[in-house]
């Protein structure tokens, strides 16, 4: 029971991690100052919570079933390892951008927007198939 | 800045553990009850870590440099610490007022 319920909030916590990134993507490509700001405030107080909440049930996930000595996992630590980083990525430029008023041109997130869901694609294969 | 040097010292508290209670446990004395603990705590740790680090990369904090110096440093025990404080000193060579 207490598996079904680590992966339910490890769910929910990573669906609400991804809208959270999608929306600073967003709000990058047509920056605007008040909309960023709030997204700022929004990234601190539920985005970059549902990602450290999305890491310690994927931990307790992986404890409680073992999962730990699969070598599918070690290679979705790493893509999640990625995948944190392409958060990083763009909180550090919503941040430069909030801070010293400084626009990055759209297009150089144009890759962001690839990588992430090419990323996210590779962890739900490994997840579903477990190979 | 100050987000990412408390997650480098948890980082690096947590490897200290980890290296200097966890695993000497099982290696000397045959007790595996600190890793099973340890070693998740330090995972999490390392990635929050390593998202502190990119963000400060994409904020201009600090350099490529930089980045490759806190990394190195999260795989040697007690390095971490030495980084926290050059962190902390970046941080009043800027006067970073603005928390990270």
């Amino acid at each position: 029971m207490l598996y079904e319920i680590a992966k339910v909030a490890h769910l929910l916590s990573l669906f609400i991690w991804i809208g959270g990134m999608i929306a600073v993507l967003v709000a990058l490509h047509a920056p605007q100052r008040e909309v960023l700001q709030a997204i700022k405030v929004y990234d601190r107080s539920v985005t970059t919570p549902a990602m450290i909440a999305a890491l310690i049930f994927g931990i307790l996930l992986g404890v409680l079933g073992g999962w730990f000595s699969s070598g599918w996992l070690g290679l979705k630590i790493i893509l999640v390892l990625a995948l944190t980083g392409l958060h990083g990525v763009l909180v550090g430029r919503l941040r430069r951008t909030v801070t010293n008023n400084v626009v990055v041109p759209g297009n150089s997130l144009n890759m962001l927007i690839l990588v992430g869901p090419l990323v996210l694609l590779l962890i739900i294969l490994l997840v579903v198939m477990k190979p | 800045m100050i987000g990412l040097q408390r997650a480098t010292l948890f980082e690096g508290t947590t490897l200290i553990l980890l290296f200097g209670v966890a695993m000497p446990l099982i290696y000397v004395a045959g007790v595996d009850v600190a890793t099973p603990v340890m070693g998740p705590i330090h995972g999490l740790g390392f990635m929050v870590f390593m998202w502190f680090v990119v963000r400060a990369w994409a904020e201009e904090l600090i350099s490529f440099p930089g980045v490759a110096r806190l990394v190195a440093g999260a795989f040697i025990p007690g390095a971490s610490f030495l980084n926290e404080r050059w962190l902390r000193r970046i941080a009043a060579e800027n006067g970073a007022a603005h928390a990270v």
